[in-house]
């Protein structure tokens, strides 16, 4: 049952945080490209790489944080706490996911009330396109819902392999 | 006031707590930053997902992962043999030849895409193993390697560089231009410490290869393509003609296009690319927004100034300073790569920078130096560990024991960089006067 809450979850981490944000970065590409030529061949700039190319860093940013730290992407000192013994690195390590995983509530909240702000003063973006700032600002909500599910499984796996007669490594 | 020192100590004694603890540098920083935000300067948490959202809604900052996209197709596709078998036939008749060619193939290597990881693990699986075949003695052989990669965030374009314009508010295509010559002297002193190592020790490296001018003229028909791509990318952004991350985009682009004329570029490798660089952008751009969100905090309590005040009245000069602040970056660079470091101390040491008038641009580049010195010192060398990847048979000890001597060449490289500014900022200010 465990195993496959963990393997929905990480199906969903791979796809939204990971390959929909790794074609993002393609379509940056795209897009930039297709800036410059508009600028130069067709002598008409879109003006559309400026804002859109922002929006999307900050997906590709926020959106895969949980797809990051599912793939160990995130740097760490583990120089310390690699001098411990196994099963205090393990419960060290317990107890980081743990404060990581809590870190998602003010994420969470945070967001939340940027995005009523955004809607209470119908915040748009300064250039032509007058996007509403909600639609650009609800990647950072999306992002931290998605790394708190990644930490619910990385919570479960950890809880699994402690249950393990042979003892953990993380 | 008072009080309020020891909440700001409290608060710097708890990052260094979380950090040890191995909790991620981006979460620790997130939990200072947020813990200070509630319980420091009271405001609400909705600051926290506003000042993310304004630090990477940044269009100059989008050149980061069209660069590291570009980086990793080049990586992954291996093309770079062609490359530094070209430059090879050129640098390879000084003393020490293979270990010269890396040195130079790094260089040329930053001047596409500028990433350090790629430029280490490309050649790593590319010239180590020949030069191994060639009795090249190990240490000379990955010490050349590892040292090489410091050469890709000073050489244009440089990723590093682009974090730091962007996140500070100074012209990328400034700091750019700033990093050319030192980037170019400090490989020349790479290759003269390769000259005078095996000068000293013939034993490091076998008798050099003398090539024939067909043959020279040859490899230099095949290098074309990269020289295409290089002035593709550097041409754009120094003649004014695109932005650096619209020279970002062609960059990527052209290395597609390049490594398909090459038949090398499959599907697996341009998502696995891809893939890497949403890490890659991820985990370095959230420490960068978190960060952010620490100087906030702290400018907000009025705790910045009060640093800046009192490191400005030490006594012990501008200069003596930025030698502190060197210090601090050897020591930190055991544990820090140059990225985290960069986001972790930033939010102090620039306005002390600016405090004591030193230009911005300049101090970005020292910075690098300063910051990349890590990538090959212990036991944190960011590639020193790429590299042990790419060699597992070789120990760690050898890497370092061939690393080791290139710090000496870096250093003369930022003594020259404090003798002669003029190396730094003379290209930046050419480029703004138009000649």
């Amino acid at each position: 049952m465990m195993d496959k809450i963990v393997r929905i979850i990480e199906k969903i981490t791979d796809i939204i945080g990971g390959l929909l944000q790794a074609w993002t970065v393609f379509f940056l590409m795209v897009l930039v490209m297709l800036e410059v030529l508009a600028r130069y061949v067709l002598q008409s700039p879109l003006s559309l790489a400026d804002e859109l190319g922002g929006y999307m860093l900050v997906s590709i940013a926020f959106v895969g944080l949980g797809y990051t730290w599912k793939e160990n992407g995130h740097v760490r000192v583990e120089l310390v706490v690699n001098l411990l013994p196994d099963k205090w690195k393990s419960a060290m390590r317990f107890f980081t996911l743990i404060l990581a995983a809590l870190f998602c509530c003010p994420l969470i909240i945070g967001s939340f009330q940027m995005l009523q702000d955004s809607i209470l003063f119908q915040s748009r973006s300064g250039s032509w396109l007058r996007t509403p700032l909600v639609y650009p600002q609800s990647v950072i909500l999306i992002g931290s819902i998605l790394l708190l599910l990644q930490f619910i499984a990385e919570i479960i796996k950890a809880v699994i392999s402690f249950k393990q007669p042979a003892g953990g490594n993380d | 006031m008072g009080t309020e020192i020891y909440i700001a100590l409290l608060l710097v004694f708890l990052l260094f707590l979380l950090l040890v603890m191995g909790l991620e540098i981006g979460w620790s920083v997130g939990i200072v930053a947020v813990t200070g935000l509630v319980w420091y300067v009271d405001q609400p948490l909705g600051q926290l997902a506003e000042t993310s959202f304004g630090s990477l809604n940044s269009f100059t900052l989008t050149a980061l992962p069209l660069f590291v996209f570009m980086g990793g197709i080049l990586g992954n596709t291996g093309v770079n043999d062609r490359l530094f078998n070209a430059i090879e036939k050129w640098v390879g008749s000084l003393p020490g030849g293979l270990a010269c060619s890396v040195i130079c193939g790094n260089a040329v290597f930053g001047a596409m895409c500028g990433s350090t990881i790629a430029a280490t693990a490309t050649f790593g699986k590319i010239a180590f193993p020949v030069m191994e075949k060639k009795n090249y003695s190990p240490e000379l052989a990955l010490g050349s390697i590892a040292s090489g990669t410091v050469l890709a965030p000073l050489i244009p374009p440089s990723i590093l560089l682009i974090l730091y314009g962007s996140w500070q508010g100074l012209s990328i295509v400034d700091l750019l231009a700033a990093g050319l010559i030192p980037g170019l002297t400090l490989m020349s002193l790479f290759i003269i410490t390769v000259i005078v190592m095996v000068k000293m020790n013939p034993s490091l490296a076998p008798a050099t290869v003398a090539y024939t001018w067909s043959e020279k003229f040859r490899a230099l028909a095949d290098a074309l393509p990269f020289a295409g791509v290089i002035l593709g990318v550097l041409g754009a952004i120094f003649g004014g003609l695109m932005t650096p991350t619209e020279a970002a985009g062609l960059g990527a682009f052209l290395s597609i296009l390049l490594t398909i004329g090459y038949r090398k570029l499959t599907f697996a490798i341009v998502q696995t690319s891809l893939l890497d660089t949403v890490k890659v952008t991820s985990f370095s751009l959230f420490i960068m927004a978190m960060s952010t969100l620490v100087s906030h905090v702290f400018n907000s309590a009025g705790i910045i100034p009060m640093i800046q005040e009192f490191v400005i009245a030490l006594p012990i000069g501008k200069y003596g300073i930025m030698i502190m602040f060197f210090v601090m970056y050897f020591f930190m660079g055991m544990f820090f790569d140059s990225w985290s470091m960069l986001f972790l101390t930033f939010p102090f040491v620039m306005p002390v920078i600016i405090g004591l008038d030193i230009n911005p641009i300049w101090w970005g580049i020292v910075y690098v130096m300063a910051g990349e010195q890590s990538t090959i010192t212990p036991p944190f060398g960011l590639s020193l560990f790429v590299l042990r990847g790419v060699v597992p048979w070789h120990s760690m000890g050898t890497i370092v024991r061939g690393s080791l001597p290139f710090l000496i060449p870096i250093y003369i490289n930022v003594l020259l960089m404090f003798l002669f500014p003029q190396l730094v900022l003379w290209l930046p200010s050419v480029l703004r006067g138009g000649g």
